[in-house]
């Protein structure tokens, strides 16, 4: 059928206007005509034309589309009543706003990360090849040593193409001002792997592995309309990366920024010889017609010739597998996406209740209009929709407002979420599709808040309405449920937070091995083309020192390669001359220091010694170990004296002997894993790799953000090459570092506060409600002597009628459903006792506060008066 | 075999039909036939298709403008009868209906089944006994 517009119909409806009115006009005429009054022919008239709204949408009823014009009336209609009620409207429309808001917001979250497919060319033709000791893995996830992968990429058939990259922070200079930034060294098959091209210039040819090539270098689409304008004369234009000179030859598309945030891409410039055991990550394109199973066989048979000399037990500790890169990056955040949703779908879920419980008071408030309405003939499907119409507009405006409370929302969530967290943050954005499910999601919401209500007051017997004026009648049930629902949701959430808030705590208490409050920091790079021997860098790191621990309030400063909290380190393996074999894969940091980096950092020292000054290249080399490798080795005590060496044939000079034990230190952050040290004195390196990165640490009584700005200073006046905005303080590296947990515990909690406000809401209409109509029912039991603080309990027992059932399906649903948390939560079990009972506590807490307000409204009801009011 | 006239059902635009209360119905479908016949005469307003039924049937049937108008209306959409607005005998505004092409094989279809609907009644009252 063809839609008669809006505009059509309002024509029809003014030209019946005109129809019925020549009607009367000549129908009185006649009568005047017969000699009756003008004004006694008027009102005849009219008595025998009968109801002219009536006739006039009988009569509309039978143009094409009646039903829009039905839908339309009921809009207005519905539309005049919240305007008439807009407290209702504005709490309904309000929670509704936020539930699908916040659902929305969380979609496209989930959409633009989990959904979406890779932004790459044929993404499913893509996997991450990794073989590696499991206990690799654990700190550097998928991966492969160099030396393995190498061989791996020129014996592979099942893979078409592959690349290896590693990421690292590095110095750039030339851009608008010196720059840490997030760099790839990617091998020069990475573009053509992943299927993508700059927007300007070219990649890296393949072929160009030959020396002096890896003078190149691509960058992101956001670095370069931050440092360079976003002038395309950029291509060509040499910079200095960690003081190496290399030349812009490309800028890739907007977006990509794969591997980990990239700002930068240059050449991987690797040795694949056997001695090479760096792991990096391997990604390979599968070639046409192989399948992953296939892949996947190809590299165990690859292995199992790799180790063919190592042991059963050394092969079982060995991971071998391919992995889809889409669940490669995504992997991790999956579960807590997929807990998020969840979440958010119970605050959705708690929205609706809300709302049909405020319908449903609503349409019992209307039931004397229902009632006049039905008894005038209106039918209950036409009763019913005019509800439902009602509802849903609710929801559209909710929905409306919503969706830029979404747009926000993300806004919010992109820019609060610490880097790293969110794989593909960048891509996330609101899209047509989401708009599209957020509408229908509005939809379904009105609809799914207003059926029960509508069904409720439209079945209403007519003489309800009009006999009984105020009698309690009997929908208390229904609201009972609404809030049973709201309250154990509510609860749901409320426990999920409580875990994760005492969790967090857990992990603030955890002892860190060193105390990081009082540290001002500063991060400095000096790359290997400026400082060449290992004299020249221990000279700027003595004038830099020293400089630093001359400002005023720094007490003492210290200097140490890899800073613990500041996601880098390196490595490694050693042997020890007592014979003893390291387990397979057994690694241990490999922190250089300064003489007084144990005393600066607060580390305590177990046994032995720290370092001294006497250390110095020329004496004996020494080594101080953490706790935890002490243990390993010698349990029963003993370290002390030992001898060590990194060396793979030691001569006699390469022998380290360790003189002191000290606490182990969390390196990776709380909630990480405890990694075995092994620390040396930076007066006795010999090659500048080891101390050619130097985070210089200074202690002050006061607050340590006010050195930065003078450290910054000095630094820039000795070194003025340095990227500035790499000083900072230890305790925001921390809070940067717990970013991620001290994020899940925020969202949760404001998921929890909000479902708990609704509850709160909740329940207080339902009491609010019940008092309204039931004054003259107390009013009645005063006079009749019933005390006001039974009055009160009467109240109360109601509320707690609501809540009680609530609570206890709520405690229930939670024990069941916390499991799924439990891989969040550090140091507290999901049934945890203490955050159910505070959970429980709050909600009751709540459900009193919004109980008293009606309550003390109940005990305050004048009998004489509440009798009078009807 | 009496043939039922389109009374029992009503179609509205859309083509759904949509049952009907019966007694309302043959009204509805006997004003529908009176309208249309009052119509061939020539173009007229509501309220003379009004008078005209009342004069004519001597007052017996009152055509309720409750229902005459929502069957203008329909037999309008139906494109039964079309309408104009023009001056009255008066000299007033008034919107006049004619029979269209559709309407006035429409009346000759109704009439001829009216006609035998009637017949057929009248048999069944004329006959004294119960048929064997």
């Amino acid at each position: 059928m063809k839609l008669p517009s809006f505009r059509r119909r309002r024509e029809r409806d003014i030209a019946l206007d005109d129809e019925i009115r020549s009607h009367l006009t000549m129908a009185a005429a006649d009568r005047v005509a017969r000699g009756e009054s003008p004004e006694a022919a008027a009102a005849a008239v009219r008595r025998e034309f009968g109801n002219v709204t009536h006739v006039k949408e009988v009569t509309r009823e039978g143009w094409g589309g009646a039903w829009l014009d039905q839908l339309e009336q009921d809009a207005r209609f519905a539309a005049r009543l919240l305007r008439r009620g807009p407290m209702f409207a504005a709490t309904a429309m309000a929670t509704l706003a936020l539930g699908i808001g916040l659902t929305t917001a969380m979609f496209t979250v989930v959409r633009s990360v989990l959904l979406r497919p890779l932004p790459f060319a044929a993404p499913n033709e893509l996997f991450v090849i990794s073989h590696e000791p499991s206990g690799v893995r654990r700190f550097f996830g998928l991966s492969m040593a160099d030396r393995e992968y190498a061989p791996f990429s020129r014996a592979t058939t099942t893979f078409r193409s592959t690349t290896s990259y590693r990421t690292y922070p590095s110095s750039l200079v030339g851009g608008a001002e010196p720059a840490r930034i997030p760099v790839a060294a990617v091998t020069p098959s990475f573009f053509a792997t992943l299927g993508v091209q700059p927007r300007h210039g070219h990649a890296f040819a393949i072929d160009s592995d030959g020396p002096g090539s890896d003078a190149v270098a691509l960058i992101s689409a956001t670095l370069w309309r931050e440092q360079f304008a976003g002038d395309t004369a950029v291509i060509g234009r040499s910079v200095l990366v960690d003081g190496y000179r290399k030349t812009i030859v490309g800028v890739m598309p907007d977006g990509f920024d794969f591997p980990r945030h990239s700002a930068m891409w240059v050449p991987l410039a690797s040795a694949f010889d056997s001695a090479n055991t760096r792991f990096q990550v391997v990604i390979g394109r599968l070639a046409r017609g192989a399948t992953p199973e296939r892949a996947a066989a190809e590299l165990r048979a690859f292995a199992a010739h790799d180790e063919a000399g190592a042991s059963a037990a050394e092969r079982e500790r060995e991971v071998s597998t391919i992995v889809p890169l889409h669940e490669a990056l995504v992997g991790d955040v999956r579960k807590p996406l997929v807990i998020f949703s969840i979440a958010v779908g119970l605050v959705l879920l708690i929205a609706c209740a809300n709302v049909s419980n405020l319908m449903l008071l609503r349409a019992t408030a209307r039931r004397h209009e229902l009632g006049i309405r039905s008894a005038l003939g209106a039918e209950r499907g036409r009763l019913l929709r005019q509800l439902l119409t009602e509802s849903v507009v609710i929801a559209v405006a909710g929905g409306v407002a919503g969706l830029a409370l979404a747009e926000a929302g993300v806004r919010l969530l992109v820019s609060v979420l610490p880097l790293g967290i969110l794989p593909r943050a960048s891509e996330i954005h609101i899209d047509p599709v989401v708009i599209g499910i957020a509408a229908v999601a509005c939809i379904a919401t009105g609809l799914l808040s207003g059926t029960l209500p509508a069904i409720g007051a439209s079945k209403r017997d007519p003489r309800d309405g009009l006999t009984s004026a105020g009698r309690v009648t009997g929908r208390a049930p229904l609201r009972r449920f609404f809030v049973a629902i709201e309250t154990s949701l509510s609860l749901v959430l409320l426990v999920g937070a409580g875990l994760m808030i005492r969790s967090f705590e857990r992990l603030q208490s955890v002892d860190l091995g060193f105390v990081p409050d009082h540290l001002a920091v500063a991060t400095l790079d000096f790359p290997e083309s400026q400082y060449r021997s290992v004299d020249e860098l221990r000279g700027v790191e003595k004038q830099l020192a020293g400089a630093l621990s001359a400002i005023p309030g720094s007490h003492g400063v210290a200097a140490v390669n890899w800073l613990p909290l500041d996601s880098t380190y390196v490595m490694g393996d050693f042997t020890l001359a007592d014979g003893q074999a390291l387990p397979r894969g057994y690694s241990v940091l490999k922190p250089c220091v300064s003489a007084n980096y144990f005393s600066v950092m607060g580390i305590r020292v177990r046994d032995g010694r720290g370092f001294l000054d006497s250390d110095s290249p020329g004496a004996e080399q020494v080594v101080v170990i953490s706790e935890a490798m002490a243990r390993k080795f010698w349990p029963k005590g003993g370290a002390i004296g030992q001898r060590l060496t990194f060396a793979e044939k030691p001569g006699p000079g390469d022998w380290l002997r360790i003189v002191g034990v000290v606490d182990d230190v969390v390196h990776d952050g709380p909630a990480s894993a405890l990694i075995p040290a092994l620390y040396r004195p930076i007066a006795q390196v010999t090659k500048p790799f080891w101390i050619s990165h130097l985070a210089f640490v200074a202690r002050t009584e006061g607050d340590p953000a006010a050195l930065v700005a003078p450290m910054r200073k000095t630094i820039h006046a000795l070194e003025p090459t340095q990227p500035i905005g790499a000083i900072t303080t230890m305790e925001s590296n921390l809070s940067a570092v717990t970013a991620e947990p001290r994020f899940r515990s925020m969202v949760v909690v404001l998921f929890a506060a909000m479902a708990l406000t609704m509850a709160g809401v909740g329940i207080y209409g339902i009491l609010a409600f019940a008092v309204a109509e039931q004054t003259r029912e107390i009013g009645i039991r005063i006079a009749l002597g019933a005390s006001r603080s039974s009055i009160v309990r009467l109240m109360l027992a109601a509320a707690a009628g609501a809540t009680i059932p609530g609570a206890v399906i709520g405690i229930v649903g939670a024990l069941v459903g916390m499991r799924a948390l439990s891989s969040f939560l550090f140091g507290v079990g999901a049934a945890d006792p203490f955050a159910y009972a505070a959970a429980t506590l709050v909600l009751l807490v709540t459900a009193a506060a919004a109980t008293i307000g009606p309550a003390r409204r109940a005990s305050r009801v004048d009998p004489m008066l509440s009798m009078r009011i009807q | 075999m009496y043939e039922a006239p389109h009374y029992g059902h009503t179609s509205n635009a859309d083509g759904r039909d949509m049952p009907r209360d019966r007694s309302l119905d043959l009204l509805q479908g006997t004003l529908d036939l009176l309208v249309l016949k009052t119509l061939s005469w020539g173009p007229a307003h509501g309220y003379a298709i009004a008078r005209w039924i009342e004069r004519l049937t001597a007052d017996v049937l009152v055509v309720g403008e409750g229902s005459l108008y929502p069957a203008l209306h329909r037999l309008e959409e139906r494109e039964w009868i079309a309408s104009e607005w023009r001056l009255s005998e008066h000299n007033r505004r008034a919107k006049f209906y004619k029979l269209t092409a559709r309407g006035r094989q429409q009346l000759r279809a109704e009439t001829a089944s009216w006609e035998r609907f009637v017949a057929a009644v009248a048999v069944v009252l004329r006959t004294a006994e119960q048929p064997s």
